[in-house]
């Protein structure tokens, strides 16, 4: 286990130095001269080759990329265009902000949806399981900045519970969180439901019962354990589109996150910007599987990493 | 062909949910199809701002948006767009998804199985930054948010497809067909393929949902279609600043967006049932 997750972290600068090569070109590859785009409408010829100068931009690619990795070593992602700000400051304020979002939405939907999970599976064809079967095919039909805007129009507009936009307080997290989460709570509950139902008629769940267990420690102990394999899997998936739909959930809320700052970034091709924050929502992702992996090793020690 | 097979069999089985959602995908794409016989593209992108946000009436059946347009019009014009974006990029997503699935499945070496896992890799990013890259390199528009979308997909469908055909291939028919000295691309196409197509037909539905979902996300947030393009996110996306005092033009277009998505899921999954009957079950 422990060396299983030692070499997954060893693979890990690889996989990173893969992504910022993959990113790097891509970037490079956009038509549009970012130089220009810096410089504004009314500079001269010479006012944009100087910003080339200043920036490397008139070097060899090879050369610039090397220019580049060496500063990503030192964590330096390079200055925006429009704030002339580093950029690794601009992430440091804004990723906590995605963060707490994403994680705010996970556990909306992991608290609602496991328990409704459950309990439909303790309680099949019953009408919370009819609802579940019902409402997962609206949670994946419903664009995520609709159900936004009606929420924000319904809670803050019309009967004025909670703050439309930004970020602070708890209650202005409320609405983003549900916005982002919502969706997801019929997909888990019926994953849960599902898992539940083929652990419920293992043999062990038997044997369990036969030497005297209660219901609820059966189900809590054993059940429960074996279930939520499967969820992790998902959780770790889910979680990189959670983070891919809170893009869009803050500019639904004005919410000053990192995927406002990179689709910002993006309008007028500030490409450090966009090199540095889609270096950083990969980073998270590749981290998110590692941590789903070792998580699998916790629930279940059966499982060997060869 | 099947399609009245398929109706019959929601018929007999009381579907009506499927049977109102296979009837709101036909709106749709009739909507999106007959949309030049029914209104002129002038009266959807022409500003007349002495209309602006007209609440629903005789004259305007959906109202009017924040620069004066029917809504109405405008609906109309862009489900048109999004069938076209939809279609078009779940067509890309499909072929280059089944060629790489093909080619996986059937042939197992070092190329292949590193295919894969890259596959595998990029299935763990999230798909609406995946297709925002793509947009970022191709820039805003049409064209490069079908392929943004096409493009995004194209994994997820590489080792759907995979699957499958690495199960056909060892079954006996492919092995009497390759006994009887058939080339692997006859193998493959006139063998291995054909029994793949209830699961392309499926899929392909489904993904057209996915496909309008992410492409009105991207469109949202400013990475679609430019104005006056009519696109339904980029219509909420203009209007949005309108919506306590005006709900009506998000939800024109917002309904619209859900219903048609919804309508989509709904007619894949009533789909699913007809073809395989075992997989209700499984729910």
């Amino acid at each position: 286990m422990g060396t299983y997750v030692l070499r997954r972290l060893l693979t890990l600068p690889l996989m990173l130095l893969g992504v910022s090569i993959a990113v790097f070109l891509v970037l490079h590859l956009i038509p549009g001269d970012s130089a220009r785009m810096a410089a504004g409408p009314d500079a001269t010829e010479a006012d944009v080759q100087q910003i080339r100068v200043n920036y490397g931009l008139d070097r060899p690619l090879a050369v610039q990329y090397g220019i580049y990795l060496t500063k990503l070593l030192q964590g330096d992602l390079g200055d925006s265009f429009q704030t002339l700000a580093p950029v690794t400051e601009d992430i440091a304020r804004t990723f906590p902000a995605t963060l707490e979002l994403t994680v705010a939405g996970m556990l909306i939907a992991l608290i609602l949806g496991v328990p409704l999970g459950v309990y439909s599976a303790l309680h099949p064809r019953g009408s919370a399981d009819r609802l579940v079967t019902s409402i997962a095919v609206l949670g994946i039909s419903m664009p995520g900045f609709f159900l936004g805007l009606i929420l924000m129009l319904v809670f803050a507009s019309v009967l004025g519970w909670l703050p439309p936009t930004g970020r602070g307080s708890c209650a202005h997290l409320v609405l983003p969180s549900l916005t982002l989460g919502l969706p997801y709570v019929a997909t888990f509950a019926r994953l849960t439901r599902s898992n539940m139902l083929d652990v419920l008629s293992e043999d062990f769940v038997r044997t369990a019962r036969a030497k005297g267990l209660s219901w609820s420690q059966v189900i809590y102990r054993h059940a429960m354990r074996n279930a939520s394999i499967p969820i992790v899997t998902i959780l770790g998936l889910d979680f990189g589109r959670l983070l891919g739909g809170a893009v869009i959930v803050e500019t639904v809320f004005a919410w000053p996150g990192m995927g406002r700052y990179m689709v910002d970034a993006i309008m007028v091709r500030d490409i450090y910007v966009v090199q540095g924050t889609i270096l950083v929502f990969a980073l998270s992702v590749v981290l998110i599987n590692l941590t789903v992996d070792v998580i699998y090793g916790i629930i279940d020690p059966r499982i060997i990493y060869s | 062909m099947q399609t009245a097979g398929f109706l019959g069999y929601l018929l007999r089985r009381r579907n009506y949910v499927a049977l109102t959602a296979a009837l709101v995908t036909l709106m749709f794409v009739s909507a999106a199809v007959f949309a030049p016989l029914l209104f002129d593209w002038e009266s959807a992108t022409r500003v007349s701002l002495g209309t602006a946000l007209l609440p629903p009436s005789l004259s305007h059946p959906l109202g009017t948006d924040e620069l004066g347009r029917d809504m109405l019009i405008r609906i109309v014009w862009g489900a048109r767009i999004t069938l076209v974006v939809a279609v078009v990029s779940v067509i890309i997503a499909m072929s280059v998804g089944i060629i790489i699935g093909c080619l996986c499945g059937y042939h197992e070496n070092w190329l292949t199985n590193a295919t894969m896992r890259f596959m595998d890799f990029m299935i763990a990013f999230p798909r609406t930054l995946l297709a925002i890259i793509v947009v970022t390199i191709l820039g805003s528009g049409v064209l490069s948010l079908t392929l943004a979308i096409g493009l995004s997909t194209i994994p997820a469908n590489a080792r759907l497809f995979r699957g499958p055909i690495l199960a056909l291939k060892r079954r006996q028919f492919a092995l009497a067909a390759k006994a009887l000295g058939a080339t692997d691309a006859s193998i493959l196409f006139s063998h291995i393929l054909p029994n793949t197509m209830s699961l392309i037909i499926i899929q392909g539905t489904l993904l057209l949902a996915d496909a309008i979902l992410i492409g009105s996300g991207l469109s949202f947030l400013g990475l679609g279609p430019q104005p006056p393009i009519p696109e339904w996110g980029a219509m909420i996306a203009a209007a949005r600043a309108h919506v306590t005092s005006h709900p009506h033009v998000i939800f024109a277009p917002g309904l619209a967006l859900f219903v048609v998505i919804l309508a989509f899921n709904l007619v894949g999954d009533a789909l699913r049932d007809y073809v395989d009957p075992r997989s209700r079950k499984a729910l």
